[in-house]
């Protein structure tokens, strides 16, 4: 038993060990923390990692929760993010939306979000995606499932329109989470430069009500796709 | 048609509406502009092609429902859509009868909006292949009243027939009223230009100024009156064919004009200095005696050279009477037709007196005399009586053994072939002025 016991401790710091390792090398990158903040055992036990980490300072995706979104859904956003396009990607502390709310439509504008986002853009990330579950619009339009910079660093997407019980159906939270991953990537194509995509299964494929979400795939068409690579492959 | 040649214009004052407008439609490829007021969006709508414009229904200055209507003035074509808050709907609703697609509510539903601006561009497509159709409708329209059992008429038609395909100047001479316009356009209808325009100018009866206008379009401001930019005809026969009906009365400096676009396929809008590149085949039609105009210096003789390089001369009514009969035939039923009366033909004598008449006013004349007739006739058979009093007159074709009578026939006739050219006629009668205005008052030739 003790031996197990000491095995599974073994294995323990092992694991403890490496998720520091790895949080320190993210904030080298971010660089939060430099390399004379490290102490001599420090440098002395990561020295070689931390020097790799620093000359390849690979870029990063921040997502912000906005007021609150459970973290079960942010995670699998991560996982969905590192999963199609192999990019790292940072959970930030949530932000109060109080600045983008609008009296007078009782919704969020999702132009003055992105406009927040990009001045807290953290160093070392490329992109910055805000998520939320609040209900956003353009002045135009009566809501949006998100905003996307064109070409830009900033994106926005919100489940809030998403939710079936919102059409008077049973609440999802399988199909609601598919939903949101799939404007999430629709939004952060369109900060790569993408344009809405005529293929009906491409992500890029424009939904104008959430029952059309459902009808894409979460994936890029092959063209989208070879867009976004080309884009990535030059970070 | 892809979405990046479709270009949508927002006019609003509202940054917000605009900026969120445009970013909306250009994720969506379309090729997007603003402008923040009426001027700002007649600018515009100069410089570059639009295809939809979304209107604020208030703008500063000039309102939305006034912009709406000169946009259409500037371009039909242009599909408007109207920008309201609840409160204006009334307004938006006026501008539907003025011509507006649709009007949208603030704010508007992304759902509708797409479907509006789908059916939007639908509709765009429809209406230019319509032009296309009503074009051809008219054309087969055209085509079967090219009517004739006459030798000479066959001729004309195989002419017409064998000359359509290639892309050479065609000239079509010939009395007026002869149907030169009819053969102009059966001559674009087999050309390969037939998905394109037939684009007639009628160079007759219009002062220079504006005929000049009439062709090269004027960019605004380019003279007193000329609030707006306007597209000449020679833009708009692009890819298709211009008709230049009585080509004969062209001035001088816009033949040079003229000629100038037709060696070089570019042109300049008046007042304007943006080179436009222009293809179109060139059909033009004369009943004027263009040889004489050139000796006379009232027609420059490189021009005349530029578009008489195949010929096709379409002989008067009176001398290819076979004609007739099929023609009036024609007519009589399509006037009963579309003035619902039951005439179901010709009675013999009518018809005697048809053939015999002189008809120097050709195929139209013919047409008006049975349109008129067809709106005394009750029926059953279109009857002497009913055709017009000159006829009577003219077919009872009297005492022409005077030497007076001939004289006032003649002068009659070269009057009407010279379209009542004063001087043209004296010339050609080798008599002064003041001679024959005597003999016009004498023998009652107004
Ligand atoms: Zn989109
Ligand atoms: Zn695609």
């Amino acid at each position: 038993m003790s031996k197990v016991r000491g095995i599974l401790k073994q294995i323990g710091s092992f694991l403890s060990r490496l998720r520091f390792e790895r949080q320190l090398v993210r904030r080298i990158q971010r660089r939060t923390v430099t390399q004379e903040h490290l102490t001599d055992a420090d440098s002395l036990v990561f020295s070689q990692t931390v020097q790799e980490s620093i000359e390849s300072r690979k870029p990063f995706i921040s997502i912000v929760p906005l007021n609150t979104v459970p973290d079960d859904v942010l995670q699998r956003l991560e996982r969905a993010i590192s999963r199609t396009l192999d990019i790292e990607t940072e959970i930030t502390p949530p932000l109060d939306l109080a600045f983008a709310f609008d009296s007078s439509r009782n919704q969020y504008n999702s132009t003055v979000i992105l406009t927040r986002l990009l001045e807290i853009l953290p160093d070392g990330a490329f992109k910055i995606l805000g998520v939320t579950n609040v209900d956003l619009f353009i002045p135009i339009l009566t809501f949006v499932f998100g905003e996307a910079q064109l070409n830009g660093a900033a994106a926005v997407v919100s489940m809030y329109r998403m939710e079936n019980e919102l059409y008077g159906l049973p609440r999802d939270e399988r199909n609601l989470q598919d939903r949101l991953t799939k404007e999430l990537f629709h939004e952060l194509g369109h900060t790569f430069g993408l344009l809405h995509c005529d293929d009906y299964d491409c992500v890029m494929h424009a939904s104008t009500y959430a029952e059309e979400i459902d009808l894409k795939s979460d994936s890029f068409c092959a063209s989208c796709y070879e867009w976004v690579s080309s884009i990535l492959a030059d970070k | 048609m892809n979405k990046k040649d479709i270009g949508i214009l927002i006019v609003d004052d509202e940054p917000s509406v605009r900026n969120s407008l445009s970013k909306w439609f250009e994720e969506d490829g379309y090729r997007v502009g603003s402008a923040n007021d009426a001027a700002d969006a007649q600018r515009k709508l100069q410089e570059g092609r639009w295809d939809i414009v979304f209107l604020d229904i208030k703008l500063p200055g000039m309102d939305g429902v006034e912009l709406q209507k000169r946009i259409k003035e500037i371009d039909p074509h242009i599909i408007t859509i109207m920008i309201t808050a609840y409160a204006s709907v009334d307004t938006a609703v006026r501008s539907l009868k003025e011509g507006a697609f649709d009007y949208v509510t603030k704010p508007i539903d992304p759902d509708y909006l797409t479907h509006l601006v789908n059916n939007a561009v639908r509709q765009q497509q429809l209406t230019i292949e319509n032009i296309q159709l009503r074009e051809q409708i008219t054309k087969l329209h055209k085509f079967d009243e090219i009517i004739c059992e006459s030798s000479q008429m066959e001729k004309v038609l195989e002419l017409a027939k064998m000359v359509a395909p290639t892309d050479t100047t065609v000239m079509i001479r010939g009395e007026s009223g002869v149907g030169k316009e009819l053969v102009a356009r059966l001559i674009h209808a087999n050309s390969k230009r037939r998905y394109f325009p037939f684009v007639p100018v009628n160079c007759g009866g219009m002062a220079e100024s504006l005929l000049e206008s009439e062709f090269f379009g004027h960019e605004k401001g380019a003279f007193t009156g000329a609030e707006y930019q306007r597209k000449g005809k020679l833009e708009m026969a692009d890819g298709g064919t211009l008709f230049l009906d009585e080509v004969g009365n062209v001035s001088m400096k816009t033949q040079m004009d003229l000629l100038r676009t037709l060696e070089t396929k570019q042109f300049t809008r008046l007042g304007g200095n943006k080179v436009i590149n222009v293809d179109f085949r060139v059909v033009c039609a004369t009943n004027k005696n263009l040889e004489f105009a050139i000796e006379e210096g009232t027609f420059r003789e490189d021009f005349y050279y530029r578009l008489n390089v195949f010929t096709i001369f379409i002989p008067p009514l009176r001398e290819r009477p076979a004609d007739i009969p099929p023609l009036a035939e024609h007519f009589v039923q399509k006037y009963a037709i579309s003035m619902n009366k039951n005439i179901t033909g010709i009675s013999d004598e009518a018809m005697e007196m048809l053939k015999r008449h002189h008809w120097p006013g050709n195929v139209r004349e013919l047409a008006n005399a049975i349109e008129r007739a067809v709106v005394i006739e009750p029926g059953p058979l279109l009857r002497k009586e009913d055709l017009p009093i000159q006829i009577v007159q003219k077919s009872e074709s009297p005492q022409l053994e005077s030497l007076e009578a001939v004289e006032k026939a003649h002068i009659q006739y070269i009057l009407e072939k010279t379209d009542r050219n004063i001087s043209q006629a004296a010339r050609t009668l080798k008599i002064d002025r003041v001679t024959l205005y005597s003999k016009i008052k004498k023998y009652g030739l107004k």
